[in-house]
């Protein structure tokens, strides 16, 4: 199964996603659940639609292939999450010490947490990737 | 890493975004790759020299006084 086939059965699925959301807000009677999937929903609709459009038309499929596979766009994709993860990490810290001065301990634990996952979840793909690779 | 992509594509009169179409990436990419910005893959320069027919050392020289 090539990548545009596997994008538009994984958007497929993901679109239950809204629809829970859209009868949860009904059944509940909750306005922003219901607001927030009807949101969702209409993204990835325009999304899969979108998707589907490329795949019956075979030059916009091809381009989109290479679109996807190409290796340069995956290398920046890759160097930009690294270059977030790294971003992300540095402000967490930032506000932890900010918390600490501030003496909020809610917001220290939470960080810590946070930052504590987010780096044991990396060291963990990176061994995983390693193995792979 | 300097490369004759260009001068062999326009030797052989093919636009870039057939070449790109042709080895399997972006219109991007191939410029990228002309103006020296980007080293491809190993198998990226396989699937380039192949279509120009040329050794991938034709193609892609390796400057090691700039690389360092």
């Amino acid at each position: 199964m090539n990548k545009l086939k596997a994008n538009i059965l994984w958007n497929a699925l993901l679109f239950l996603l809204p629809v829970g959301l859209i009868i949860l807000g009904v059944v509940t009677n909750n306005e922003p659940v219901l607001g927030l999937g009807i949101l969702m929903g209409a993204i990835m609709l325009i999304k899969l639609i979108r998707l589907i459009l490329c795949w019956m038309k075979p030059k916009t499929r091809e381009k989109y292939l290479n679109r996807v596979n190409d290796e340069r766009v995956n290398y920046i994709a890759g160097k930009s999450a690294i270059v977030s993860y790294i971003f992300m990490e540095f402000s967490s810290l930032a506000i932890l010490i900010y918390a600490i001065a501030m003496e909020l301990s809610t917001l220290q634990t939470i960080l810590s947490g946070i930052m504590c996952i987010g780096l044991f979840a990396y060291m963990i793909t990176y061994f995983i990737l390693s193995k792979k690779e | 890493m300097e490369n004759n992509v260009e001068s062999l594509r326009k030797e052989k009169k093919v636009s870039q975004e057939d070449l790109a179409s042709i080895v399997g990436v972006s219109r991007q990419t191939i410029i990228s790759i002309e103006k020296g910005k980007y080293n491809p893959s190993i198998t990226l320069a396989f699937k380039i020299a192949k279509y120009f027919d040329k050794k991938i050392e034709d193609i892609f020289i390796y400057n090691e006084e700039k690389d360092n």
